[in-house]
């Protein structure tokens, strides 16, 4: 039974990891594609903690705890930033759309 | 907090129980599906409210495998400061139309990366040690001890998010 349930966290992180890089790649705005980048985050942190925790020494167990402590600062920092720049763009060049290479007109 | 709550709680997060594997599962396909929504809802205000959600199903998987703080912390500073900014940032936004064109390559990536993971995964060791779950002790004591300051930042969470939704709506209208 135990090992159901951990398979379920590598499977549920393998897919996360996935979902979020399908997204990345065939997601041309760029707010949707830092979503499915955090979506992959997510994801990573949850195989981090799972690969710290089976481990089993102490020292490791910590490790992995500091590594997603530091991983969501770190997030929390690119999201401030990607979402400043997006508005930039937006506001003065009305860009979101990665693929765009003129500046659209305002409807 | 109430003793049947309290007994409720022991029974989920306790080393070979039944109801952990339940509640793996349920955490699992909530998940999932949320983390499809963010990808392809056409919204960008609720595909955010919906990486929302896949943080906050994380955190529950943080405090199964025996880190609560970690959890908190992703509860407060990731679902609580840094995903608000973007629905707020967004609704600051007049929305693209978007699209959404998934074919055979995603696929065949999606399938890489999940062997990938899996194989990884499972090379390191499906059985936990009697360290992994030392947390999930400490975890309940968490949950027993502060389950007040839970609700309320479940509550405070919630009103943020609902106005929000209000804010980026009212803009539409």
């Amino acid at each position: 039974m135990i090992i159901i349930g951990i398979l379920l966290i590598i499977i549920t992180a393998a897919i996360l990891v996935g979902i979020g890089v399908w997204g990345m790649i065939y997601n041309k705005n760029l707010v949707k594609m830092l979503l499915s980048l955090e979506v992959s985050f997510n994801g990573i942190t949850l195989l981090v903690l799972y690969l710290a925790s089976t481990i089993g020494i102490l020292s490791i167990v910590k490790l992995g705890a500091y590594i997603v402590f530091l991983g969501i600062a770190l997030a929390i920092g690119e999201i401030s930033i990607i979402v400043s720049v997006i508005l930039y763009m937006f506001k003065e060049k009305m860009l979101t759309d990665i693929t765009q290479d003129e500046v659209r007109s305002e409807e | 907090m109430s003793p049947l709550l309290e007994t409720f709680t022991s029974a989920v997060i306790t080393l070979g129980s039944p109801f952990l594997d339940l509640a793996l599962l349920i955490l699992a396909i909530t998940s999932i599906v949320f983390a499809y929504l963010t990808v392809t809802y056409k919204s960008l205000v609720y595909s955010s409210i919906f990486l929302a959600f896949v943080g906050l199903v994380n955190a529950a998987f943080f405090m199964i495998l025996g880190y609560p703080l970690l959890a908190f912390i992703q509860l407060i500073i990731y679902v609580g400061s840094g995903v608000l900014f973007i629905i707020i940032s967004i609704s600051m936004l007049k929305e693209p139309k978007l699209s959404f064109r998934p074919n055979l390559y995603s696929w065949v990536i999606v399938l890489f990366i999940f062997v990938l993971i899996l194989t990884i995964g499972v090379s390191v060791g499906i059985g936990p040690t009697s360290l992994t779950y030392l947390g999930v002790f400490s975890a309940v004591h968490f949950i027993t001890e502060y389950w007040l300051s839970i609700v309320l930042l479940v509550l405070a969470l919630s009103m943020a998010l609902i106005v929000s939704i209000a804010v980026s709506r009212g803009e539409e209208e």
